[in-house]
């Protein structure tokens, strides 16, 4: 769903005015640039790129050649150079916003959204009423996790554009991820309930699941991938909630359908391989597992994952290589310290044993401390969450 | 003698002994207009949700009046900081008619409590042949102690062993050898009713998750020999490790005949406290794999048992945890780790949360089954959790060999009720040979269980009376031999959650007979019974042997 947005959100840049510069260099750059435009407006990029290059082989800084050539470039789908191309113009002018914004979108297509974060931070600071950039800032702070800043960012994305269901889906489902379930019901009754696309009913699904709703989550579901198979992430979560539910079976199926049409899902791999291992499938398991790593080749849970699996099999060393790998890129990874003890006092290497069990004992004391309730206080939530009830934990 | 042994090792996927293989052994419930049972459980619910509401009740199977019938004691709320009761609410002690009928004895006893009762635990502490009562409370807990006459005395106070705070489940067992019963006290959170936890823009409460409250250290108390205790928990390391504890069990998970404890905690680490044989406890849970789950992360613990389940001579754990987070069948590997195996329990136990349960022979076949009694905490949860209930069935599984096999559906109608239970204990009321089990149910009537057609094999009871070993003789090894087959079980202290259960020892045989019995008592004295009168209990005092005054019941 966020690519197909950008798609149309990767504009093309309207020639600027050349500097002047004179002569005839000049005159033969303005020339290759409007032939350029033409040929881009055609939709004939090869011939653009060429009229660009060659405009910028006469006037090698013309800021709005480089910029053009970068939309071709990111439109041929070759985003590195579209990149160094933007990064030329914006080396010469700091202020091209408009570049900065592409260059951002093209950070983003190649899901390097650390570094497209801040040109879009940098567009949204100049030009505070620019929802497009405002909307890709919060994406990307959404993609990079930081769930809090993207809520800030799509709330406001979400004001002044109310149709812009993109923003809503990810303002949704930021909120699901934050547990504001009375924010979130109350953005899916107000935009997705009434529709009847498989994205809406993707999204209320979603917010089913989220509140642990699964009869509702999986009829709401099943209408998405009923209206559209191939929507990505449609099955994984129908799998979700088949498998809180407690039918296995089904949620295998699901995570199957889903790896068929979107081998990109980390979690339906993911899924796989905890059920295949709940079931002593144990090889089968590990080989989804390791998809899953290709996918996320350093998610510490991934990686503690495969390890629980390599102890399983019998091969301590192999998960004490692997939980080494955990701890040193997690150190408050708590559950893959306890195993990593396990394995030592196994193996017989009670220093290192004792030595994670003084780091266990201090993460379940700063953990307790962090959930402990002062004496007549009253924890609040919207919500009911895990952290002041008696939840179950799907 | 090679191809006999071998014979015999296949023969471990079923079961050892010669079985009967007719109608499937049901537990039908007696009701209360059968049993005269009518006390009610009073959870004192409350729009505030108050988290001690929703934990009890214990209750136990005891003979107090020796009179070889077991009697029943149920544990119900009381006042405390949080809860005035409109009118006033008593624990019960029921006694056994001997016909199927209990009669209250309870005014008569004093035992009636008066706090906001958990959990109960009989023991003989002072050894006069006489079992005496604890209750644990959120609150002060109570030692009543036996007169011999029908009645009890308070002597809590005398004895040192209120153990103020929240405290759940006890334990009678000797932690140090010297053969006095020591009582073990888990500890529950530091609670505060001024803390609530709900939503406070709905005006909604609900039960606080036990993990925003303090962890408590549990108490362990050495028996002086004199009516009185002192408090140990320091010195012996218990104290060392704060938990938030439900279920405990004694029980010797190394074989070095010191007795250990296993520690349910909910919402953190379980704890193994291995006896060192010097008067200290190791907390050893992380190294031997049962502090956590498999993922790594604490469960919420709740009911405890202990049993060789596989009959590989080592004592397994087993730890019944909420729903999601499956519960735990830790084996034995002799070099004090622990696999969780589940099997089947795990697929069975998924959306269950687990109190009460218990290893227990429900079939006379020599090995342990499984009984477990199960509800989930938050009275609310079905709002917030797709398939999992607040009343939740109870499920019976069959040793069949290294593993258990769910036999809930063919076991008894009362396997399809859904149970708000807690407490559940095991003991054959009605003398019959077979073990008949207890629930307490929260907020409700108890449940009384009776074993239909476990005693169709053969066994035989065993009343352990010690003279020199500790009262209860936890620690014992009984082994016994079926024609050529060897079972042995260890007489442990505890397990289930807030229940005492029937002292007594029913040794399954198949259809076959009993050629041996051997006892190791705790103190070192042996008694050997070679070929023991059948379905019949026998008393059996520690180095005469079987008394003549054997308690002789027939199969009906």
């Amino acid at each position: 769903m966020f690519t197909s947005l950008l798609l149309f959100l990767a504009i093309a840049m309207a020639p600027a005015q050349a500097r002047v510069q004179g002569g005839d260099a000049v005159r033969q750059s303005d020339a290759d640039f409007a032939r350029g435009v033409t040929l881009q407006q055609q939709g004939d990029l090869q011939g653009a790129k060429a009229a660009y290059e060659a405009s910028l082989r006469s006037v090698p800084n013309r800021i709005e050649a480089l910029s053009n050539l970068g939309v071709v470039f990111a439109r041929l789908g070759r985003y590195s150079e579209a990149i160094q191309i933007y990064q030329s113009a914006v080396a010469l002018d700091p202020q091209q916003f408009a570049i900065r914004l592409n260059l951002g979108i093209a950070f983003y297509q190649i899901e390097k959204y650390e570094l497209a974060e801040p040109e879009f931070a940098m567009v949204v600071a100049a030009e505070p009423q620019n929802n497009q950039a405002r909307f890709l800032l919060g994406m990307s702070h959404f993609q990079l996790d930081k769930l809090q800043e993207a809520v800030n960012e799509l709330e406001l994305v979400h004001k002044a554009e109310p149709d812009n269901l993109g923003a809503a889906y990810t303002l949704g489902t930021a909120y699901i991820s934050l547990n504001q379930m009375a924010k979130a019901s109350e953005l899916v009754d107000k935009v997705f309930r009434q529709l009847d696309s498989a994205e809406a009913h993707l999204v209320v699904g979603a917010f089913y699941l989220a509140a642990r709703d699964f009869p509702k989550a999986i009829s709401e579901l099943s209408a998405a991938a009923q209206l559209n198979p191939r929507l990505p992430t449609v099955h994984s979560q129908l799998g979700n909630a088949y498998l809180f539910s407690g039918n296995r079976e089904r949620a295998i199926k699901e995570y199957f359908a889903e790896v068929e049409i979107n081998p990109r899902d980390f979690s339906a791999f993911a899924r796989l391989g905890w059920l295949y291992r709940d079931d002593g499938r144990l090889d089968e398991a590990a080989g989804f597992l390791k998809k899953a790593l290709e996918l996320r080749p350093n998610d510490s849970n991934m990686l503690y994952q495969l390890a629980q699996l390599m102890q399983t099999q019998g091969s301590p060393q192999e998960a004490v290589d692997l939980l080494e790998r955990v701890v040193r890129q997690t150190p408050d990874f708590r559950a893959a310290h306890v195993l990593l003890a396990r394995l030592y006092y196994k193996l017989k290497r009670n220093v290192e044993a004792e030595r994670e069990r003084v780091i266990i004992d201090r993460l379940t004391a700063e953990e307790q401390k962090r959930q402990e309730i002062q004496p007549g206080s009253r924890p609040e939530s919207d919500d009911r969450d895990e952290k002041n009830s008696k939840p179950a934990k799907p | 003698m090679i191809i006999l042994v071998f014979l015999l090792v296949c023969t471990r996927s079923t079961s050892l002994y010669a079985q009967q293989t007719s109608a499937p052994i049901t537990f039908e419930e007696v009701s209360a207009k059968v049993s005269g049972i009518s006390w009610v459980h009073n959870n004192a619910s409350s729009p505030e949700h108050y988290l001690p509401e929703t934990i009890g009740g214990g209750c136990g199977f005891l003979d107090y009046d020796n009179d070889g019938w077991m009697d029943i004691y149920f544990v119900n709320s009381g006042p405390s900081d949080f809860f005035t009761p409109a009118k006033p609410l008593k624990n019960a002690l029921y006694h056994n008619n001997h016909d199927g009928t209990f009669t209250d004895v309870t005014e008569k006893a004093g035992v009636a409590g008066g706090t906001f009762g958990m959990g109960v635990e009989a023991g003989d502490y002072d050894h006069d042949g006489w079992v005496d009562l604890y209750v644990t409370s959120y609150g002060k807990n109570i030692l009543y102690h036996n007169n011999h006459d029908g009645t009890f005395t308070d002597v809590t106070d005398k004895a040192g062993v209120a153990a103020p705070g929240w405290s759940t489940c006890a334990v009678w067992f000797d932690y140090n050898n010297d053969d006095k019963l020591d009582l073990f006290v888990s500890s529950f959170v530091l609670y505060n009713k001024q803390t609530s936890c709900g939503n406070n823009r709905r005006g909604q409460k609900y039960y606080c998750i036990p993990r925003i409250f303090r962890p408590q250290p549990s108490h362990l108390f050495r028996n002086n020999g004199d009516g009185t205790f002192a408090d140990v928990s320091k010195e012996t390391g218990i104290a060392d490790s704060p938990g938030k504890s439900f279920g405990a069990v004694a029980t010797d998970v190394d074989n070095n005949g010191f007795m250990d404890l296993f520690v349910a905690n909910d919402t953190m680490p379980n704890f193994l406290f291995l006896n060192k044989g010097n008067g200290t406890f190791q907390e050893v849970g992380l190294a031997a794999g049962v502090a956590y789950g498999a993922e790594g992360s604490p469960r919420s613990g709740m009911g405890v048992d202990s049993a060789d389940y596989n009959g590989d001579g080592w004592q397994d754990l087993f730890v019944a945890n909420i729903d999601q987070e499956l519960f735990s069948l830790y084996a034995n590997q002799h070099d004090l780790t622990f696999l969780d195996e589940p099997g089947e329990i795990g697929l069975a136990t998924r959306q269950l949360s687990g109190w009460g349960l218990k290893f227990f022979d429900y079939d006379n076949d020599g090995d342990p089954d499984l009984f477990l009694a199960n509800g989930h905490p938050d009275d609310m949860v079905e709002a917030l959790v797709s398939g999992v209930k607040f009343k939740e069935p109870l499920l019976m599984f069959e040793n069949i060999g290294v593993k258990f096999k769910n036999v809930s559906t063919q076991s008894g109608a009362i396997f399809s009720k859904q149970l708000p239970a807690r407490g559940m204990a095991v003991g054959d009321f009605d003398n019959d040979g077979d073990l008949d089990v207890l629930i307490g149910n929260n907020g409700d009537a108890p449940i009384l269980l009776r074993n239909d057609g476990g005693n169709r094999n053969n066994w035989v009871g065993l009343q352990l009376l010690a003279t020199k070993s500790n009262a209860a003789a936890v620690g014992a090894m009984i082994t016994w031999q079926v024609g050529g087959v060897k079972r042995s079980r260890l007489k442990i202290g505890g397990g289930s959650f807030l229940a005492s259960n029937d002292p007594r020892e029913v040794l399954g045989a198949g259809q076959g007979k009993i050629d041996s019995i051997e006892i190791r008592w705790p103190s070192g004295k042996v008694d050997n019974i070679l070929k023991p009168p059948m379905n019949t209990y026998l008393k059996v005092i520690e180095g005469q042997g079987v008394a003549k005054t054997a308690i002789s019941e027939k199969k009906p």
